[in-house]
């Protein structure tokens, strides 16, 4: 069965399919049913060109983090953040591990093995690059696997705005000015 | 662009080993490690040239691509997780765990 809607929130852990980026050379299915392969992207816009076509992709379910809530049933996707297990042969580099671990890397945000707070196979990070959504229909249920805190969720939305170049100063500067006139330490007219 | 705020200190202030000094003077940086934890990095004055700008751009907040922060073995590690479609056993117990209990009854 599905998720259930009520259990998509922001920061929850699921097992969802999430199909591997398509990469040339690929498999299509064309309206008739038959196949083709397109070894660019150039020659798949020859073949198809803005035709809705079937791509065959690898994909496989894995754990993905919730990034927003996903309550709202008219609506079909939700945005979510890969998660990786982390295997030995992963761990070759001895000072990029050790900014891994101590939440210092810009992409990769480690949860250490813990089962109980993540449900997690083992040791992972959660990628930061590899943003994309997934179908509600798509996330395993009954229930999530795991949760992180408020406060990692705040370190990975922190580490979001520099990944993707989210350029936030003007939102900041527009709740700044009206948390000071809230307070009374400005005028009305400043800023505006 | 202001130039990176950094400390200056005269030579005679600094005691340095031997190895480490040819080893700036080689153009390689040299990495001061506390409990086996690297803290600081000396670099030859040619190299600081090199990442100066990047430090300004970071220090102003300005939005640098993530790209240019990451490593060769940042990229080949994200690389290699993209790819891994190896589902562990573990995975597979946690899956058959959540089918079991989506089963009625």
């Amino acid at each position: 069965m599905p998720a259930p809607v009520g259990e998509l929130r922001r920061g929850r852990i699921f097992y969802a399919l999430f199909p591997f980026t398509a990469a040339f050379p690929l498999a299509f299915r064309d309206e008739t049913g038959t196949t083709g392969t397109a070894r660019t992207v150039e020659a798949f816009a020859a073949a198809r060109r803005g035709a809705p076509t079937d791509v065959i992709a690898r994909g496989r379910l894995r754990p993905v983090l919730l990034l927003h809530d996903g309550t709202r049933g008219e609506h079909e996707d939700v945005v979510c953040l890969k998660i990786s297990g982390v295997k030995p042969r992963h761990r070759r580099d001895a000072r990029q591990w050790d900014r891994i671990e101590r939440r210092e890397h810009p992409v990769f945000f480690h949860l250490p093995a813990d089962s109980a707070r993540y449900g997690l196979p083992g040791e992972s990070v959660v990628r930061l690059a590899s943003l994309g959504t997934v179908h509600k229909s798509a996330l395993l249920g009954p229930r999530h696997i795991g949760e992180l805190t408020a406060t990692e969720l705040e370190q990975i939305s922190a580490r979001l705005t520099k990944v993707l170049s989210l350029d936030l100063s003007r939102f900041i500067a527009a709740r700044a000015l009206e948390l000071l006139r809230r307070a009374g330490l400005v005028s009305r007219r400043l800023g505006e | 662009m202001a130039a990176v705020d950094a400390v200056e200190i005269p030579a005679q202030e600094v005691r340095l080993p031997e190895h480490a000094i040819e080893a700036l003077a080689r153009g390689r940086p040299v990495v001061i490690t506390r409990y086996g934890r690297r803290q600081h990095v000396l670099l030859s004055e040619a190299q600081f040239a090199l990442v100066e700008p990047l430090l300004d751009l970071l220090r102003e907040g300005v939005a640098v691509s993530p790209e240019l922060l990451l490593t060769e073995a940042d990229l080949e590690l994200e690389w290699e997780l993209e790819r891994d479609d190896e589902a562990t056993d573990a995975d597979d117990a946690q899956i058959s765990a959540l089918l079991a209990e989506s089963e009625p009854g």
